[in-house]
């Protein structure tokens, strides 16, 4: 058999170069920048925007799966971290700290609109459970990785998802993960074992032999 | 098979290239000899894919917005509804305010006053100390983590339900027609039956409220199978109970109950 060699030491680094990782460097500028904005320089404001509303729409478009809300919480999230600005302590990570405030209004926007869609507007069936055993039946009926991923992804509980997503989809480190969910690294680490573990269960029906 | 199960565990962190390379070589060992652990991994690697594919549809996603204009969007409309607003957390002023010549007495006579009524108020009021404090008034708890305790409840109410349900249902399947349709005409049977269907009616909004929609499907079968149970349970015939029993298999409404258990004990909050 051929060595098995795990994921992360084969992943291609293509996609992390589309991800901007906050460097120290590049994080160091921030104090300046918040200070002119406290004083209310529109530039610093439209500097900050523009450097980190890419990341806000990455999160929110992972949690929705749609570019209209993400637009919305990118919106959203830059205003609020206008209105509470003078409550943003410099030494905190500032990035860590605006995508907080992004996870708060994916989850409540979440709570308010989509859940009572999704779950009033096409309720999901039990057959729809696809039984390992009878999985010849539903094969081959919805076989785009993408839509079966999407559905999936949606039975996870709010705290896996958030996890999974920050770290699978917005690549995050597990610190700061941690540091915008405000629980324990190792917490962080196990939910994201079990969002894969749980992933892995929920898409096995739908793979079929594929696995 | 234990060695499966505690490989199985390990296996996304192996995937993700966490583990020490001892324990790496120890899953890679088993893993070149368990043909069902490496299609557990290679699920796994399907999932990581899958992750993968909605970054890319992301990316694709980003490449049709002008960020520019965006930005400059968000910036108009932040700074327009500064304008005359106080940002949150921003300190007004108050004492200058307040002590200003004009309204230093003013002031003196209103602290005075407050001073004063505060003082009365609690000569009136007073009544001993009470030998507890209720807890409700003294522990503040986050939001979040009440959130997190309601779909606890929700979800042990759940399997609870489940797990009694199963019993109940077990006795089609696994007892013989004489013994079943004999337990089905008890007054037990009928008192346990209404009682799961009231409680599907209790844990039915939690299982709304709460990203449960399968639990839910499969509770609503329950509940279906229950209520025809309470109809005909006074004088079930041979050709009914058969009838029951087919439904629960042919729907495999046992084992349906037991994968959904399965999930929702794995999704601890």
């Amino acid at each position: 058999m051929d060595r098995i060699i795990p994921a992360a030491a084969t992943a291609g680094s293509s996609k992390i170069r589309n991800m901007e990782i906050e460097t120290p460097a590049a994080g160091s500028e921030i104090p300046a920048l918040i200070e002119r904005i406290r004083e209310g320089d529109r530039e610093a404001f439209m500097q900050v925007t523009r450097k980190y509303q890419r990341k806000v729409y990455q999160m929110a478009y992972a949690f929705f799966r749609n570019h209209e809300d993400a637009m919305d919480i990118v919106q959203e999230t830059f205003l609020r971290f206008y209105q509470k600005i003078d409550k943003f302590q410099t030494d905190r990570n500032f990035q860590n700290w605006l995508l907080q405030i992004a996870r708060n209004l994916c989850i409540d926007a979440y709570r308010k609109h989509h859940k009572k869609g999704t779950e009033q507007g096409a309720p999901l069936h039990v057959d729809d459970l696809h039984l390992a055993d009878d999985s010849s039946h539903h094969f081959g009926k919805n076989s785009d990785l993408k839509a079966i991923f999407s559905r999936c992804l949606e039975q996870l509980t709010e705290k896996q998802r958030a996890i999974f997503v920050m770290k699978h989809v917005n690549q995050l480190k597990y610190i700061e993960i941690a540091q915008i969910l405000n629980v324990a690294v190792g917490t962080v680490k196990s939910l994201n074992h079990k969002a894969i573990r749980n992933m892995r269960a929920l898409m096995s029906p739908y793979m079929g032999s594929r696995l | 098979m234990n060695k499966c199960r505690k490989t199985r565990g390990q296996l996304p962190a192996f995937l993700l290239g966490e583990l020490k390379e001892r324990d790496r070589e120890r899953i890679e060992a088993h893993l070149a000899g368990c043909p069902r652990c490496r299609r557990e991994l290679s699920g796994m690697r399907a999932v990581l894919a899958g992750a993968d594919s909605l970054r890319d549809e992301i990316t694709g996603a980003m490449e049709t917005v002008d960020w520019d204009s965006q930005a400059n969007r968000i910036t108009d409309r932040a700074m327009s509804r500064s304008d005359g607003v106080a940002r949150e957390g921003r300190r007004i002023p108050f004492r200058g305010f307040l002590f200003r010549p004009a309204l230093r007495l003013a002031a003196a006579a209103l602290l005075l006053g407050v001073i004063l009524g505060a003082g009365m108020t609690w000569l009136m009021v007073r009544r001993p100390a009470p030998a507890e404090i209720s807890l409700a008034e003294q522990v503040r708890v986050p939001r979040s983590v009440l959130d997190d305790m309601t779909v606890e409840v929700a979800r042990r109410e759940t399997l609870d339900y489940l797990e009694k349900s199963r019993y109940l249902l077990l006795d089609f399947v696994q007892a013989s027609p004489d013994r079943s349709a004999g337990f089905w005409r008890t007054d037990f049977a009928a008192r346990r039956t209404r009682d799961l269907l009231s409680r599907k009616k209790f844990i039915n909004p939690q299982l709304d409220q709460f990203k449960m929609a399968k639990a839910r499907a499969i509770c609503d079968q329950i509940e279906w199978l229950f209520l025809e149970l309470t109809q005909i349970s006074g004088e079930l015939s041979a050709a009914e109970l058969e009838r029951i029993r087919s439904l629960i298999e042919e729907r495999r409404l046992l084992l349906k109950i037991n994968l959904v258990a399965r999930e929702l004990k794995d999704n601890e909050v």
